[in-house]
């Protein structure tokens, strides 16, 4: 039984999804960081063009 | 007589095809797949279970399973079933057309006023990759496994694209498990947020500061959104474009009857059409075998994971927060992309607990930003497995 669960998660299918799923999250937390950034900039960008615009 | 019998022949030919069939191996499990077309229907009329995808999948299931479908033309390469798949879901251009009008049904506006909620979005697309693994441990090939675990996109079109992209065997299971468990996420998230925070965080109240979004910031966001996706993830980008072309046509102002065009007839007529195209996959053969149960299992632990993601991503910021700035964790399940749904029920809890507890557009901004993060997961799967 502990043999077979030992191969299980052993396989090299489970090992390959496992850091898939860790790269993959990594990789959409560092795609919306950007993302969240950008917004930031547009906004700060954003609110300085309609003050400008005002004065 | 004799003309007598050279009718009752007629007749019997009529039935000649269904009368040859195997009633084990054939006609039991077409009498099922009826029963299943039809408990759809009920689902989508009765119950209100996303009704504008499982009715027409609900027919089509019907549809494909009458005797001798194939032969007859239904499903044949010349039937006009399998005519619309080869347009629209072979090359994957019905999800990327239904797309365009989501996007123009989404207003980002929450999310732009309050950027740093897209977090959370992304927090939430835990439970696509947990169910990878589970997947993958329960004996799916992992091209098959990712495109089970797209399920807890919570989202239809990034799970048909994706499971398509993959060349998935089980894309009409897949596509049941999505649209029904996003029907059912008023059902499936309250138990996990419950069990996951306490009277205390449920609690909390969040102070809305409805900064105010220029047009600009508005116009500019789905083409810097899209430009970002494409430099960063590739695999993502015909997903995330169309979303952002359909925001860009509501968001810039001169194009109101395209836009109105793109979120009522585009994807009214879009969704008519894949609803009965998908359900070309919801035949006996393919749909009656023991990893269908298997796959309504899987995406029923992506949704629960998703939330529980979401949820406790919210409870580890709150850690580094100050006492007054604390976030109410129960937003962090709304970083599903299931939207509205999943906003309007953490507000509802939020209600539940306090009368006076208005977390309905923290949890709408999560909610969009779910839609993106979502999308992005997509690619992310694709990047590693297409």
């Amino acid at each position: 039984m502990l043999d077979k669960l030992i191969k299980l998660f052993t396989a090299p299918e489970f090992i390959e999804s496992l850091l898939c799923s860790a790269a993959g999250m990594a990789g959409i937390f560092i795609v919306v960081g950007i993302i969240i950034l950008s917004i930031v900039l547009l906004n700060k960008f954003g609110s300085m063009a309609d003050n400008k615009n005002k004065e | 007589m004799e003309t007598l019998i050279n009718i009752g022949q007629k007749i019997l030919a009529i039935f000649d095809g269904t009368m040859q069939m195997d009633f084990t191996s054939e006609v039991i499990p077409m009498v099922v797949m009826w029963a299943i077309g039809g408990l759809l229907i009920y689902l989508a009329i009765a119950k209100d279970m996303e009704p504008t995808l499982l009715l027409p999948m609900g027919f089509g299931t019907i549809l494909v399973n009458l005797p001798l479908a194939e032969m007859v033309g239904v499903i044949s390469e010349e039937g006009a079933i399998k005519i619309l798949y080869n347009a629209g879901i072979a090359n994957e251009l019905f999800p990327l057309l239904l797309f365009i009008g989501i996007g123009a049904m989404i207003d980002f506006g929450p999310l732009l006023s309050n950027p740093k909620l897209m977090i959370f979005g992304a927090a939430a697309q835990f439970g696509i990759f947990f169910t990878l693994s589970m997947a993958t441990l329960l004996g799916f090939p992992i091209k098959e496994a990712a495109s089970i675990a797209v399920i807890g996109a919570a989202d239809g079109p990034t799970s048909i694209f994706v499971a398509n992209e993959l060349g998935s065997q089980n894309i009409g299971a897949i596509i049941v498990a999505a649209y029904s468990y996003m029907a059912l996420v008023p059902i499936v998230q309250p138990p996990v947020i419950k069990l996951l925070t306490t009277k205390k965080e449920r609690l909390i109240r969040m102070k809305y500061e409805g900064k105010a979004v220029s047009k600009r910031t508005k116009i500019l966001f789905p083409i810097v959104v899209t430009v970002i996706v494409g430099l960063v993830s590739q695999q993502s980008v015909a997903l995330v474009g169309f979303l952002m072309f359909g925001n860009l046509i509501r968001e810039c102002g001169v194009l109101d009857s395209l836009s109105e065009t793109a979120q009522k007839v585009l994807a009214n007529l879009v969704t008519i059409l894949l609803g009965i195209t998908v359900a070309t996959n919801m035949n006996a053969a393919k749909f009656l075998k023991w990893e269908t149960a298997l796959i309504l299992g899987l995406g029923l632990v992506a949704f629960i994971f998703d939330t529980a993601g979401g949820v406790l991503f919210a409870k580890l910021i709150n850690l580094f927060l100050p006492k007054d700035k604390k976030i109410n964790p129960m937003i962090g399940a709304a970083g599903i992309s299931a939207f509205p749904m999943s906003s309007r029920v953490v507000h509802k809890m939020g209600l539940e607990e306090d009368n006076q507890n208005f977390l309905l557009m923290h949890a709408t901004g999560v909610n969009v930003s779910g839609q993106v993060a979502s999308v992005i997961a997509g690619g992310m799967i694709l990047n590693f497995f297409g």
